[in-house]
């Protein structure tokens, strides 16, 4: 009877073992590349492609920022700001990006989903002291009526000292928040400290591209 | 094979000594000297016949030709839109985000799992089964898909760490769904040594048998085993229609998964011009409210028929409008 046991427990071994190997063995095993020499037929074929690939490679080189310019890149998912003036990075900032939820407004059938746009952007206006015009979502996120005069939708201090706009209302600017930079929490934005908001401010011209990714 | 080869050889000594004999007989050389530099006549030879041969193009390089133009090809397409994608190269095991030919950041991937590639057979492949581009159709448990809910939205009112103040959470591993027959399952993990590097290649093993990967009606899956902190990243980075582009590793090609066609060029948005600044006055004229005219004359004096507009000199010059302390922005903002 325990040698019985023994021989299953054998066999159950055996055939786990068989199968871990064969699923490793065909996991790593190695492409062996094809060393055949090509016919005259492949080596123009050859000879056309890598003309092609080098025009292509001059094509998409081209669509890249000139390196003598100064440009913003603001990546999402580590919420950093890169300030770039002939290619070389001059600035790393902290800063908060969109948090990518949604919100309904049931009464009016009105969905506002909270992402910063990604591609290509420039800065299309500077504003110093700007004063935010809280839009409809601002009140209905936080439970409160939407008011209907405009004096009651300013904030004068909510947006810091600089904005940037981006175009579609969607704008460079700082916080009140300071401590929740570098989370994922604005409704598109892109939020910055003080000190890097006045750096970027004073850097970037009417004009300066922005690639957000 | 072997034995034509021992036969080549034999020959080929026999020869070689022959030839060394004459040739050092010929250069008053001794025996031996003659057979000595025969045969480094004779290496130096089969070195520059190897040579040759190496610097032949095989069907490896066809291959390898055929796999670059076909990413260049979709990546001048994707790089057109002048939106970001991603890259998924499976040959050199990373997740390039890139944007208009700009590579904006590398992702490694410290451990990948794929399933459903085809072995490429050689000979002619079309670019997509190369290159494939594929979008995003949704991100497991993405905040946008749940909507906040009225209670959520009272408890937002009052309290700092409601769920509309805190930013979303992210899973520990998510599924990626795209709008082709392709998913690919990011997972968070700690980078394995020794057997815990066992353990974890043993579950990631049980977890495809049990069709953990993506199963369903997928025709490949992909499993991305990411550093804890990169695919939290990736995760926030991702929006719902981003094209992917992924590159299957050498030697196999991506069968018909419903590939994209590589997307139409977008122009550049009108990039907007520094507004010009009125030009400086001269010291001299400082306090004059216009420009004094020229002299009037009659018409069709200076040959133009034209009428000079000239301003009522006791009109005061327009004010310019006063910088506002504070700007208005329109609707939009954080």
């Amino acid at each position: 009877m325990r040698r019985r046991a023994i021989l299953f427990l054998m066999a159950g071994l055996f055939l786990v073992i068989t199968v871990a190997g064969y699923l490793y063995l065909r996991e790593s095993a190695p492409v062996i590349a094809d060393t055949r020499p090509l016919d005259a037929a492949g080596e123009k074929e050859l000879k056309t492609l890598k003309g092609r690939a080098e025009s292509l490679e001059k094509r998409l080189l081209g669509l890249a920022p000139k390196s003598a310019t100064t440009y913003l890149v603001i990546d999402t998912g580590r919420n950093l700001l890169f300030m770039y003036e002939n290619g070389t990075e001059v600035l790393k900032a902290i800063c908060s990006t969109g948090s990518g939820r949604a919100l309904v407004d049931p009464e009016r059938k009105r969905r506002w989903t909270f992402d910063t746009p990604r591609g290509e952007f420039f800065i299309r206006a500077k504003h110093p002291n700007p004063v935010w015009i809280k839009p409809d979502w601002a009140f209905l996120e936080v439970g409160e009526p939407i008011p209907r005069k405009l004096a009651e939708r300013l904030a004068p201090t909510e947006l810091g000292a600089y904005a940037m706009d981006l175009g579609d209302g969607y704008l460079i600017h700082g916080t009140l928040y300071q401590r929740a930079l570098g989370m994922s929490i604005t409704h598109g934005c892109v939020r910055l400290g003080d000190k890097d908001l006045e750096t970027v401010y004073d850097k970037v011209k009417i004009g300066t591209p922005v690639y957000i990714y | 094979m072997r034995g034509l080869t021992g036969r080549r050889t034999a020959f080929g000594r026999r020869l070689g000594l022959g030839l060394g004999l004459g040739l050092g007989r010929g250069l008053g050389l001794g025996r031996g000297r003659g057979a000595g530099l025969c045969a480094a006549i004779f290496a130096i030879g089969a070195a520059v016949a190897l040579a040759a041969a190496a610097a032949r193009p095989t069907r490896a390089d066809l291959e390898s030709a055929q796999r670059r133009a076909a990413r260049l090809e979709s990546e001048v397409a994707l790089a057109s839109t002048r939106r970001p994608y991603l890259v998924l190269d499976l040959e050199e095991k990373m997740l390039r985000y890139r944007l208009m030919g700009m590579t904006m950041r590398e992702v490694p991937i410290p451990t990948l799992q794929i399933e459903g590639l085809l072995p490429s057979s050689g000979g002619a492949v079309a670019s997509p089964a190369l290159a494939g581009i594929v979008s995003l159709k949704e991100k497991e448990g993405d905040p946008r898909l749940k909507p906040l809910s009225p209670e959520q939205v009272e408890d937002g009112a009052d309290d700092e760490n409601a769920a509309n103040v805190l930013p979303p959470e992210v899973p520990k591993e998510y599924r990626l769904t795209f709008n082709q027959k392709i998913a690919v399952r990011v997972a968070a993990e700690e980078e394995a040594k020794g057997v815990s590097k066992v353990g974890a290649w043993l579950k990631s093993a049980t977890a495809r048998l049990r069709g953990h990967g993506g199963g369903d009606e997928m025709l490949v899956t992909i499993r991305l085993a990411l550093d804890p902190a990169a695919a939290v990243e990736v995760y926030r980075s991702l929006l719902p229609d981003q094209r992917w582009l992924v590159l299957p590793p050498q030697g196999y090609r991506l069968p018909e998964v419903g590939q994209e066609p590589p997307p139409k060029p977008k122009a550049a948005r009108p990039q907007p011009a520094e507004p010009a600044r009125p030009p400086k006055k001269p010291e001299a004229d400082r306090g004059v409210p216009f420009a004094i005219p020229p002299p009037n004359e009659p018409p069709g004096a200076n040959g133009d028929g034209g009428t000079p507009v000239i301003p009522p000199p006791d009109e005061p010059p327009p004010e310019p409008p006063k910088p506002p302390d504070a700007e208005r922005l329109p609707d939009g903002g954080t």
